[in-house]
C-alpha cells in the first residue's frame, strides 16, 4: 500500500490488518505528536488529518488514528501534528497560545487537529449577529465533539476558534509546509493510482475497488469480517487485544461510494460515510442530519458508515429506528445476487442478522417524508455530544382529520435489537388523537418494551422516557 | 571554565527588554508552543534505551478472596516474555501505602479489589505484555465483596477509625432549636480522566540503582517507595519528572505502584521498563475521589440562621488507608462552607469497600463536605419560603464575631459579603431569579416541555496540607554566566501553570526577562524530600523556596557590587536585565561574569515552611489553615422534563485568587475546575456490578463534560484589588482546588428547578450525580413529569 505521510510518500508491503495508525505513526514512525489518550475512539488525543481524493480533489478530515487501521489508510494523505513546525505557528496553534487554550498539553494536538481541518473546511465568518455567532459556534462544537479537554473546561478553546473565525483561509499554512496544496493533490494522485497490494491472493487487508472484486474476495473467504471504518472493530483490537488475520474493506469499492436522491428516495451506499450521510440529509432529512450531530464525534462520523452502523447489529445503534420509522430497505448482495429485504426483517436478535453466510448489505434505500408526515428523533443520553443513548426514539405520524392515518415509532436501547413498537403503534393506528389516547401510551409501551438496567439507565428510566417523548411527540402532533 | 562565554550582543543599550516586569501578567504557559506543535514531551513520548521492555500486571479477577496459588507457565511461555514476577520476587518492602499499610505492590495473599495486581510480567513489546498477562491462573478462595456503606457497617470495617470536631453543645442546641430538619445525601465518587494515563519508565543505572520517570504528582515518594521495594538506599534511586498530561490528585499516590514495578522489573533484567495502563485498566485499577453519604441534623431559627448542626460524614474508601484520614477530615473541615455554625459535631468515618483505594482527587474531600452545607442552606430556605441567597447571605461567617469554625480557627481575611454582593450584581440575579420564576409559572401553566433553575452558591476552601509536616517545599537556582538562570523546585507541572509561576516569581526578583529563566523538570537529585504538589500549595510553597534561593543570590550579588562599587545596597536595581546603581548600568550577564571572576557562587538553595499553622487533632482544635480562598458562583439550568436532561445557559464566577501572579492561568483554573466540579455532580457516574467490577471504566460509559457541555454564557472574573492578607507569595491565593466547588451551584440550580417544577411544594432529593436519570426521578417525586397532558384547566 501506498500513502503520503505529512510530506513522504511511503510504501508498506502487505501491512497486517490490525495495526492502527496510532501504533504505526509512534512506534514504527517515532512520531509522537499524536498521543495515545484512550486507544478507543473516545478522547481525540490521537487526532490526525486524513485527505482522500474525491472527484480530482483532496478532501481533508479529522480521524482518530488508534481507531483507524493502517492498511485501509492507501491512497490517502495522513497529516499529523509533526507537519505544523513552523516557528511562527498555524494561525490555529497562535490562536491557541493566545487563548491559553492548553494546560497540561496532552490533548492540544488532537484539538490542533480537528481546528485546522475544522478552518480549512468552514468559510470564514465575521460573526457579526448573534445568529452568525451562534451558527460558528455550533459548527465549532460539532467539530470538536470528539475532543475531550480535562484541564481548560473548554472556554479558552472556543475563544480561540472565535479569533479564527473570521479570518482569511486561502494561503493555508498548513500545506505551504508540505510544498503546497497542488503539491499534496499531484502526489496524492500518483500514489493512488497505484495498487493497495502487490499481491492480492496473500494480502491481509483486502481492498476491494469493485463490486464483483468484493463479491468474488467475500466469496473466497466468507467468515472474514467485512470492515467499513473500524471505529468498533478497532476497539476488539485495542481494548479486547484480538488479532485479525485478515479483513476485508468496502469502502474502496466504487459502486458503494455513492448516496443520491432518486424518486423520493435517500439510496445509500455501503462505503458511504456518516459526514456525508450528514451534509447530504440536510435539507431532505433534518431529522437524520439532527440525530447525526449527535451520533458519536465528529472524528468517528468521518469514517463510520450508515451501513457499518445497520451491519453492527447494536441494540444500541442510534441510526437503525429511524430507518425503521422510514420504512428503508436494505439490498442485500452475495455473490452477484441481490435481494431486498425491509430492515424491520433484518435483527434477528442480539448481534444476530439476516445475512447469509457470503452475503453483505450493498446499500440502505431509504424513503423520504410524505407530505403532512412530521418524523422526529429523540435521542437520551447522559452526556448530550459523542454518548450511548439510553433510548433513541424515532417517531412519525400523519394525520387525517385529527385521525391517525399513520404511524410508526421505532427504539434503540429497548431492546436486543432497535426494535419498532408495533403494540403502540397498532393501538393508536386509526384512532382520533386525543388526550385519552394519549394517556394510554405507557401501557401499550410497557407491551412493546422490556428494557434491561445497565450503568446508561435503569430499565424504569428508558420506559419512562421513552412514554414522556411519545406522548410529548403526539400532544405536539396534536397542536 | 577556562573562557567566559560572550555576551557583547546583551550589553548592546539598544536591546533592552523595554518591560520585564512579569509580576501579574497573563504569560502564556511556559510549555504552551511545545504543547501545541506537540513537541512537549510526555513519558511515553521519551525516546526509550534500546532494548527497553513493556511492563504489564497480571489481574485478580474477583474484588475479594484469597489467592492460593498461581500458575503463570503460560504467561512465562507466551511470546515475547522475558521476566515474569510475584509478590515473592520483590526484595524489599512489598506494602507501599502512603501513610498507613494496605497497599501491596503485588497481592501476597489477600485479594481486596476485582484487578488487583497479581504478578507482573516484562515482554519485548507492550502487545505481548498485554496479552501475555491474560494467561495467569489463579487459585482464589472467594469471599462475598463489602461493597456498599450498609455492607461496611454491619462488618464493622472502616480502613481508619472515626474522628469528630466539636463546637458547643449541639445536641443541646438542636433540642432549642425552632426549627429542625435532616438530611440524607448521597455524592458519588469520581475518575480523575487524566488525558495521559499512569505511566512510568524505569532505566537501570551503573552504580546498580535506577533512574524513574513517573508521572507522579509525589517524586519524592516514588523515590522512597522504589528504594524501600527494591532494598536500596534512597541516594540510588533517582526520579524525575517534567510534565503530567493531568494529575488532579490521581497521581499523588497512585503513580508509585506502577513506577515501583517498572523499577524492579529494570533492575532485575537490567534493562530499561516502561509500564503504560490501558484506559480501561488504569480506570479500574486506580482510586477515586470518595463517595460519601452525609447525614445530618441541622436546628435554625425563623430567620433561617443555623442554631446547631450534627452530621455524619461517611466516606467511602475502598481498600485502604490510602489518604482517607486526611481526606474525610477535610471534608470534616468544610462541612461549614461559608456558614456559621455556632453549635456543631462533625463525625467523619472511614469505611471500608472492596473497590481500588480512594484517594486524592480535587478538593480532597472538601467538595463532599460542602455539599452537605449548600443542600443544608438550600433546605432551609424552602422551608421558610425563602430565596435561599438570603438564607446564604445570612449565614456567612462574620468579620468581628459568628466567626469561629467547628475547629475553632479564626476565619480571617474571608470577604464573601463583598464577593456575593459583586456577583449578585454582575450576574443579574434578582432580575433573573424574577424572570425564571415567570418564565417557569408560564411553562408550567401551559404544558411546557422545560423548565428553569438559577442559584448561587459560595465557596470558602481552607489553604495549607493539614499533616503540618508537608507544608515545606525546597528549591535551587542556578545562574550562569551568560546571565540565563536554571530554576528547579519541588513542585511537579501537570498543566496548571506552576512553572510559569515560579519563572515569573524568579524573574522578577533577578529583573529578567522570562525568556532568560529555565524551569527543569523536577528531580529529586535537584531538590530532596518534597512534598506532593497537591492541597493547592504548589505556588505557596515552591514559589517562595525559588524566591529565596534567588534572593539569596541575589544577596550575593548586591554585596559584590556594594564592594567594588562602594554604593549603598539600596541602591542597586535589577530591572529589564540590567544591574544599575547610581550613574551605572550593566547587563546581567556582565555582572555574573564579574562576580564569577571574583569567585562568588551563583547556585543557592530556598527552603519555606507555612508559618503560623498548628493543629491538635486530639483536641481538634488549632489552625490548619494559613488562610482561606473564596469565590462564589451564579447557574442558570434549563431541565427538559421529559427527558431529565438539561442544559447550563449561563453561568457567572467571581473568584478570589488575591493578588494575581498569572491571571490567565488563575482564569484557567477557574473555569477548568468549575467544570470538572460540574462533570462530577453532573453526568460522571461511577457504577459498580455486583461482583465489584467497575462497569464505567471508559469514555463511552463515564462521561466527562465535552465541549458543548461549556455553558453558552460563561462569564469568570478574578476578584479585583484583593491583596491576601497573609504574606504568601506576592500576596497571592491558592487557585488550584476551589474553583472545583463553584460547580455545586449546578446541583443546586437542578434542584432548585425540580423545585420550581413542582409548584414549590415538594424539596426535591437529588444526590449526586445528577444525572439525567436522577433528575427525571426528582421531578416524578415532585409530581411534574411532563407531558401531564391528562388534565387541563377547561
Amino acid at each position: 500500500m501506498h500513502l503520503l505521510l505529512n510530506k513522504m510518500a511511503i510504501e508498506i508491503v502487505d501491512p497486517a490488518a490490525d495495526i492502527t495508525l496510532l501504533q504505526w505513526l509512534r512506534e514504527s514512525q517515532h512520531l509522537t505528536a499524536t498521543k495515545e489518550g484512550c486507544a478507543v475512539g473516545d478522547c481525540g488525543a490521537c487526532t490526525v488529518i486524513v485527505g482522500e481524493l474525491e472527484h480530482g480533489e483532496a478532501v481533508y478530515r479529522s480521524v482518530n488514528a488508534c481507531i483507524a487501521l493502517l492498511a485501509s489508510l492507501h491512497g490517502c494523505h495522513v497529516i499529523t501534528l509533526d507537519v505544523l513546525q513552523d516557528s511562527n505557528l498555524h494561525p490555529v496553534q497562535r490562536a491557541m497560545v493566545e487563548c491559553h487554550s492548553s494546560q497540561c498539553g496532552f490533548c492540544s494536538p488532537g484539538f490542533v487537529m480537528s481546528l485546522v481541518v475544522w478552518w480549512l473546511n468552514t468559510p470564514a465568518n465575521q460573526l457579526t449577529t448573534p445568529e452568525a455567532f451562534a451558527q460558528h459556534r455550533h459548527g465549532v462544537e460539532l467539530a470538536l465533539s470528539g475532543n475531550l479537554c480535562r484541564c481548560t473546561g473548554y472556554l479558552p478553546i472556543l475563544l480561540a476558534a472565535d479569533r479564527l473565525a473570521p479570518m482569511d483561509r486561502t494561503m493555508d499554512p498548513l500545506f505551504n509546509q508540505m510544498g503546497g496544496y497542488d503539491h499534496c493533490l499531484a502526489h496524492l494522485k500518483s500514489i493512488a493510482s497505484q495498487s493497495h497490494a502487490r499481491d492480492t491472493r496473500t494480502q491481509a487487508y483486502m481492498a476491494p475497488s469493485s463490486l464483483e472484486e468484493l463479491a468474488l474476495a467475500y466469496e473466497a473467504f466468507p467468515k472474514t469480517r467485512l470492515v467499513a471504518g473500524s471505529t468498533d472493530l478497532a476497539l476488539g483490537i485495542t481494548h479486547g487485544l484480538q488479532s485479525i488475520e485478515r479483513l476485508i474493506d468496502v469502502t474502496g469499492v466504487k459502486e458503494l461510494q455513492s448516496i443520491e436522491q432518486r424518486d423520493h428516495h435517500i439510496y445509500i451506499g455501503a462505503g458511504v460515510r456518516l459526514s456525508e450521510v450528514e451534509t447530504f440529509c440536510q435539507a431532505l432529512l433534518p431529522a437524520m442530519s439532527d440525530l447525526l450531530g449527535r451520533f458519536a464525534s465528529r472524528q468517528v462520523r468521518n469514517r463510520a458508515t450508515l451501513v457499518g452502523n445497520i451491519a453492527n447489529s447494536s441494540p444500541i445503534a442510534d441510526i437503525p429506528p429511524l430507518l425503521l420509522v422510514m420504512g428503508a430497505k436494505l439490498i442485500l448482495q452475495c455473490g452477484l445476487n441481490q435481494r431486498t429485504i425491509s430492515l424491520s426483517e433484518f435483527n434477528l436478535g442480539y448481534k444476530k442478522t439476516a445475512l447469509k453466510i457470503g452475503e453483505f448489505i450493498h446499500s440502505v434505500v431509504l424513503p423520504l417524508p410524505l407530505s403532512r408526515q412530521q418524523v422526529s428523533v429523540e435521542k437520551v443520553s447522559k452526556r448530550a455530544e459523542d454518548d450511548i443513548s439510553a433510548t433513541c426514539v424515532a417517531m412519525s405520524i400523519t394525520l387525517t382529520h385529527g385521525a391517525i392515518a399513520q404511524i410508526n415509532i421505532a427504539c434503540g436501547g429497548m431492546a436486543a435489537i432497535p426494535k419498532m413498537a408495533n403494540e403502540t403503534q397498532s393501538q393508536l393506528l386509526g384512532q382520533p388523537l386525543t388526550q385519552e389516547l394519549v394517556a394510554q401510551v405507557p401501557l401499550w409501551l410497557a407491551r412493546d418494551y422490556q428494557p434491561i438496567d445497565d450503568m446508561r439507565a435503569s430499565a424504569a428510566y428508558r420506559q419512562q422516557v421513552t412514554a414522556n417523548l411519545i406522548q410529548g411527540f403526539l400532544k405536539e402532533a396534536m397542536r | 571554565m577556562r573562557k567566559l562565554p560572550d555576551i557583547k550582543h546583551q550589553n548592546a543599550t539598544n536591546i533592552t527588554h523595554p518591560n520585564t516586569s512579569v509580576m501579574g501578567k497573563p504569560t502564556p504557559h511556559e510549555s504552551a508552543r511545545l504543547h501545541l506543535t506537540g513537541k512537549a514531551l510526555y513519558i511515553d513520548d521519551i525516546a526509550a534505551p534500546e532494548g527497553c521492555l513493556h511492563a504489564y500486571v497480571g489481574m485478580a479477577n474477583v474484588a475479594c478472596g484469597l489467592l492460593k496459588r498461581q500458575d503463570l507457565m503460560a504467561v512465562t511461555a507466551a511470546d515475547g516474555v522475558v521476566d515474569v514476577i510475584t509478590a515473592k520476587d520483590i526484595p524489599g518492602h512489598v506494602d507501599i501505602g502512603p501513610v498507613f499499610k494496605g497497599d501491596p505492590l503485588l497481592v501476597e495473599e489477600q485479594i481486596n479489589y476485582f484487578g488487583q495486581p497479581l504478578f507482573a510480567v516484562a515482554a519485548t513489546s507492550r502487545d505481548a505484555a498485554r496479552r501475555a498477562a491474560l494467561l495467569g491462573q489463579a487459585d482464589i478462595e472467594q469471599t462475598p465483596p463489602l461493597l456498599t456503606l450498609e455492607q461496611a457497617q454491619a462488618a464493622e470495617k472502616q480502613v481508619r477509625p472515626s474522628h469528630s470536631l466539636v463546637k458547643g453543645d449541639s445536641a443541646l442546641a438542636l433540642s432549642e432549636s425552632i426549627n429542625t430538619l435532616s438530611i440524607e445525601q448521597h455524592v458519588g465518587g469520581q475518575e480523575h480522566f487524566y488525558l495521559e494515563g499512569q505511566v512510568a519508565l524505569a532505566i537501570p543505572q551503573d552504580n546498580g540503582g535506577v533512574l524513574v520517570h513517573s508521572s507522579s504528582q509525589h517524586p519524592s515518594e516514588v523515590q522512597k517507595l522504589v528504594a524501600e521495594v527494591l532494598a536500596l538506599p534512597m541516594h540510588k534511586v533517582v526520579v524525575d519528572m517534567r510534565r503530567m498530561g493531568g494529575g488532579f490528585g490521581g497521581k499523588e499516590t497512585q503513580a508509585a505502584q506502577w513506577a515501583c514495578l517498572a523499577a524492579l522489573l529494570a533492575v532485575r533484567n537490567q534493562k530499561a521498563v516502561k509500564l503504560r495502563l490501558a484506559r480501561s485498566d488504569d480506570m479500574a485499577l486506580t482510586g477515586k475521589r470518595h463517595p460519601f453519604v452525609n447525614q445530618a441534623q441541622v436546628g435554625f431559627d425563623s430567620e433561617g440562621k443555623i442554631t446547631a448542626l450534627n452530621a455524619d460524614l461517611h466516606g467511602l474508601c475502598g481498600c485502604s488507608a490510602d489518604l482517607s484520614d486526611a481526606i474525610v477530615d477535610r471534608a470534616m473541615f468544610h462541612t461549614d462552607n461559608a456558614y456559621y455554625l455556632p453549635a456543631a459535631t462533625i463525625t467523619g468515618h472511614r469505611w471500608f469497600q472492596n473497590t481500588a483505594s480512594n484517594t486524592a482527587y480535587r478538593g480532597f474531600g472538601g467538595p463532599q463536605g460542602m455539599m452537605l452545607a449548600e443542600q443544608m442552606l438550600d433546605d432551609i430556605a424552602r422551608r421558610l419560603g425563602k430565596d435561599p441567597l438570603v438564607i446564604r447571605q445570612a449565614n456567612l461567617y462574620g468579620s468581628d464575631q459568628r466567626n469561629i469554625t467547628p475547629y475553632h480557627q479564626t476565619v480571617k481575611g474571608v470577604d464573601l459579603t463583598r464577593i456575593i454582593d459583586e456577583l449578585v450584581h454582575s450576574s443579574d440575579y434578582w432580575a433573573r431569579r424574577e424572570a425564571i420564576k415567570k418564565d417557569n409559572q408560564a411553562s408550567i401553566k401551559n404544558g411546557g416541555r422545560y423548565i428553569k433553575g438559577l442559584a448561587l452558591t459560595p465557596v470558602k476552601f481552607g489553604i495549607s496540607f493539614t499533616a503540618m509536616f508537608l507544608n515545606q517545599a525546597g528549591a535551587l537556582v542556578h545562574i550562569y554566566t551568560d546571565g540565563t538562570v536554571q530554576v528547579s523546585h519541588g513542585g511537579t507541572e501537570m498543566g496548571q501553570g506552576l512553572y510559569t509561576k515560579i519563572a515569573q516569581i524568579v524573574a522578577s526578583e533577578l529583573g529578567l526577562p522570562l525568556e532568560h529563566i529555565e524551569v527543569t523538570s523536577t528531580r529529586t537529585d535537584k531538590v530532596p524530600n518534597t512534598s506532593p504538589t497537591a492541597a493547592s500549595s504548589g505556588t505557596d510553597l515552591n514559589g517562595q523556596a525559588a524566591r529565596n534561593a534567588a534572593l539569596a543570590i541575589k544577596q550575593r550579588l548586591i554585596d559584590h557590587i556594594v564592594d567594588t562599587h562602594q554604593v549603598d545596597a539600596e541602591n542597586v536595581v535589577f530591572e529589564d536585565g540590567h544591574v544599575s546603581w547610581p550613574n551605572h548600568s550593566i547587563s546581567f550577564a556582565q555582572l555574573t561574569q564579574e562576580a564569577y571572576m571574583a569567585r562568588i557562587s551563583m547556585s543557592a538553595t530556598g527552603y519555606y515552611r507555612t508559618p503560623k499553622i498548628h493543629y491538635d487533632r486530639e483536641q481538634a482544635k488549632g489552625n490548619p489553615f494559613f488562610y482561606y480562598s473564596c469565590g462564589a458562583s451564579v447557574s442558570e439550568v434549563k431541565v427538559d422534563t421529559f427527558t431529565g436532561t438539561y442544559t447550563i445557559p449561563r453561568v457567572d464566577i467571581l473568584h478570589d485568587v488575591g493578588e494575581s501572579i498569572n491571571p490567565a492561568i488563575d482564569l484557567g483554573q477557574v473555569e477548568g475546575g468549575f467544570i470538572q466540579g460540574m462533570g462530577w455532580l453532573t453526568t460522571e457516574e461511577l457504577v459498580w456490578g455486583q461482583d465489584g467490577r467497575l462497569q464505567t471504566n471508559g469514555g463511552a460509559s463515564y462521561k466527562i463534560p465535552a465541549v458543548g457541555d461549556t455553558p453558552k454564557q460563561f462569564n469568570v472574573a478574578l476578584l479585583q484589588d484583593s491583596k491576601n492578607h497573609e504574606a504568601t507569595i506576592f500576596h497571592s491565593k491558592a487557585v488550584g482546588e476551589p474553583p472545583f466547588m463553584h460547580g455545586i451551584s449546578v446541583w443546586s440550580a437542578l434542584r432548585d428547578a425540580v423545585w420550581a417544577a413542582g409548584g414549590e411544594q415538594v424539596n426535591p432529593q437529588l444526590d449526586a450525580p445528577a444525572t439525567p436519570e436522577r433528575v427525571l426521578w426528582a421531578l416524578k417525586a415532585a409530581n411534574s413529569i411532563k407531558p401531564n397532558i391528562v388534565v387541563e384547566a377547561s
